[in-house]
């Protein structure tokens, strides 16, 4: 067989586009989909040549999207971690690219008739793996205390994981939720119950003050994430595969203009700047 | 869901059917409509009522009540929940429990190809379709342990093979995992890939060129070793150890054994930023060389044509010892990869391994050590890779290996060293390949690849190698790889 007739079924292979021109695919944390749709709303009404298709999944089904290239932008509600930066460089040369686009305050959401304001991370870390189980230990009622987490592949999981639990496991006994939405609603119905998630879906709930290193109990605000002193303030990111160029970097250009950074506001998170 | 709102429902709902049924003198239900071909009843006559609707059955004794009813769903709900919880606790133990693989379909093309068979009757054709790798790789990671197991199921092979059946071991790691420390410790016994340089290291799956260079070829077949690793990191520092046995000894007669006592040892010491990437690593073993012995024989060749052998005609060969000699073996390599982004056109990396090795031949059972069987051993390996967006690619390597430097145009010039250290294998090889590579999608993989090769002296023998052993001039390579 000559070898130049084999090289014919290669270039059958090409592949399809992977998206069409003016399309750009936004993938990745739940915290942030709600964000994500509105700066592609905003976006698309002064841009109508260009669609944006957002969806949820979590931060890491977002970071194995953009590794797998079936999405172009990825929002992640925590660092990608450096075995994901690994596999990013072996498929395309690259390290990727990280871009800080909004702030957020971890939220700790208790039932509105909570009696319980206040939270040390010592009684969170004790509480969300399984060493404390009532709230009689916290100085509150004589009940079980009912724990709702998120799903693994969740951003905002590993984010609360790392920096509450310091690496421990969640209690098997914390029930696991698709969504923060989710973890709002049964909190909001489960008298005794604890969740966490993104401020900005704190609606019909109580949000506990954190208390941190420096012992005092804070509330998440824009001052207090802004300045960093509210214990599980933490940054949201987009990350790219490449430096943008074209139509993303339009669109990453405008989430970070004061326009963009207005809607973070509006949805409830707060500027990056 | 929680089991507030269910037993919520379920209560409002058990209380509206309680209450249907306790309601005898409601209003009865309207009239049914009458049909449209009916003669309407006259005006001042009444139409018939319908018949009462039955009156609903007096609640029974032993038939439980509503606050009854609700308990026992409330037990179901809570039986459910502990249920819901267990299911969990062993769908989160499955997720930790992952399969990957891949597999890459192949036609190769050669130039030596040749259709037939050799005097021998061996093959001497290597244009052929065949399926390279096709690996099944399962990993438990548990808390504090890591179970890692990796099979192949074209078979086992020597060096120079090109087909075989069955499935053959690849990874096989019992690791303890260290959680406490700064730099996460992990402890490995197994069977796993040697720390040593960029390539032996870097997933075939993952790798631009078909093969591995020549010289990682040469040095590590296979590329694994059984023994005990640990690795740790920190930041931006990467630390490699290994203690194994030392199977890389290129022995004819022990391919894949180690008869020495010995083991080897493996060091790597590396920097990871990210777009810089280094490593310094190093080997020292020691291996034993094996020429098996023969039995004393008795032979008879009829020199002179005349149907018989007789006496003079009949030969006698001694019996001979097996003999075995000892290397000690150290090898280093400096390797680094560049990535830079180059904007609008896609990532670029630069790789580059530097080696050095020698094998210094020792005293071994009252032998005197022969400085003719001391090799110096040279090699390096340049590759550039290109990406074009996200699916179109370029590879380009060019890599040497020099087996003994000592050895020049298969010459030895300031010895008077026995051939076997001056024959063809000892040329240095110089491989210059490259070609265009298209990701389908995330999944899939293919690749058109061009290698040519130069060697120091030509290869006179090839012709006395077994076919096997031939090395070609130009090789082209197709390869589809599917991974999941």
């Amino acid at each position: 067989m000559k070898l130049r007739s084999l090289l014919a079924p290669l270039l059958l292979l090409a592949p399809a586009a992977p998206a069409f021109a003016g399309t750009i695919t936004v993938k990745g944390s739940d915290t942030m989909v709600i964000l994500g749709q509105r700066w592609a709303e905003e976006y698309m009404k002064k841009n109508p040549s260009t669609v944006i298709q957002v969806t949820g999944g979590g931060s890491g089904t977002g970071i194995s999207a953009l590794i797998n290239g079936t999405t172009d932008v990825c929002e992640s509600s925590r660092s990608m971690k450096d075995a994901e930066k690994e596999k990013l460089r072996d498929r395309y040369n690259t390290t990727g690219v990280e871009v800080p686009v909004a702030r957020d305050g971890l939220a700790v959401y208790v039932s509105a008739s909570n009696p319980i304001n206040e939270i040390s991370m010592a009684d969170l870390k004790a509480i969300f793996t399984g060493k404390v189980t009532s709230w009689k230990e916290l100085g509150g009622p004589d009940s079980k205390i009912i724990v709702y987490s998120r799903e693994n592949s969740s951003g905002t999981y590993v984010f609360f994981k790392e920096h509450v639990l310091g690496g421990a496991d969640f209690t098997p006994r914390a029930q696991t939720m698709p969504g923060t939405a989710a973890v709002v609603n049964a909190v909001a119905k489960e008298k005794f119950g604890i969740g966490y998630g993104g401020a900005a879906y704190a609606k019909g709930i109580k949000v506990l003050k954190v208390k941190g290193a420096s012992g005092a109990a804070i509330e998440p605000t824009k001052a207090t994430v802004m300045n960093g002193t509210y214990p599980l303030a933490r940054p949201l990111f987009f990350y790219l595969r490449n430096k943008p160029s074209g139509d993303i970097k339009s669109f990453t250009d405008w989430v970070l203009s004061p326009e963009g950074q207005a809607i973070v506001e509006k949805v409830g998170y707060y500027p990056i700047k | 869901m929680t089991k507030t709102p269910v037993i919520a429902l379920l209560a409002l709902f058990l209380t509206m059917g309680s209450a249907y049924a306790q309601q005898p003198g409601e209003t009865p239900p309207a009239a049914p409509p009458m049909p449209m071909d009916a003669t309407p009843p006259p005006e001042g006559t009444q139409a018939p009522l319908p018949p009462p609707p039955p009156l609903a059955a007096p609640a029974e004794p032993g038939v439980p009540s509503v606050a009854e009813r609700l308990a026992d769903v409330e037990g179901k709900v809570e039986g459910m929940n502990e249920s819901l919880i267990a299911t969990s606790t062993a769908v989160e133990g499955l997720g930790k429990l992952k399969f990957s693989g891949y597999l890459q379909g192949r036609y190769e093309a050669r130039n030596d190809s040749v259709s037939g068979v050799d005097a021998s009757g061996r093959v001497t054709n290597f244009d052929h379709f065949y399926v390279r790798r096709a690996r099944l790789k399962a990993v438990y990671a548990g808390k504090n342990a890591e179970y890692v197991l990796q099979i192949d199921a074209t078979g086992g092979c020597a060096a120079g093979c090109t087909a075989s059946d069955g499935v053959s071991l690849k990874d096989a790691e019992a690791t303890f995992v260290d959680t406490w420390t700064p730099l996460g410790l992990r402890l490995t016994i197994g069977q796993f890939k040697v720390p040593f340089g960029y390539e032996v290291l870097q997933s075939s799956g993952d790798r631009e060129m078909p093969e591995r260079s020549r010289v990682i070829r040469a040095l590590f077949p296979g590329e694994r070793d059984r023994g005990f690793r640990i690795t740790g990191r920190h930041e931006w520092l990467r630390l490699m150890g290994a203690l194994v046995n030392g199977n890389f000894t290129g022995d004819s007669v022990f391919t894949t054994f180690d008869q020495n006592r010995f083991a080897d040892v493996y060091a790597r010491v590396g920097g990871d930023f990210g777009v810089f990437v280094f490593g310094l690593s190093g080997q020292y073993g020691e291996k034993i060389l094996t020429t098996l012995g023969a039995a004393a024989r008795t032979s008879g060749t009829d020199t002179d044509g005349n149907g018989m052998i007789t006496g003079d005609e009949i030969t006698f060969t001694a019996a001979t010892a097996p003999l075995m000699r000892r290397n000690s073996v150290w090898r280093f390599v400096a390797d680094a990869q560049l990535y830079y982004d180059l904007e609008g056109v896609g990532g670029l990396a630069l790789k580059g391994e530097l080696i050095l090795g020698g094998e210094k031949n020792l005293d071994f059972r009252g032998a005197a050590p022969d400085a003719c069987r001391d090799l110096k051993q040279f090699g390096w390996i340049a590759t550039l890779v290109q990406n074009f967006g996200d699916h179109f690619g370029i590879v380009a390597r060019l890599d040497q290996w020099n087996p003994n430097r000592d050895v020049t145009a298969g010459a030895m010039p300031s010895m008077s060293c026995a051939t076997t250290v001056t024959n063809a294998s000892k040329d240095k090889i110089t491989t210059l390949g490259g070609g265009p590579i298209l990701h389908i999608s995330g999944n899939l993989k293919a690749s058109a690849t061009w290698e040519h090769l130069w060697r120091d002296a030509s290869l006179a023998a090839s012709s006395m190698l077994a076919p096997s052993a031939w090395i070609p001039t130009d090789l082209f390579t197709l390869q589809l790889q599917a991974k999941f």
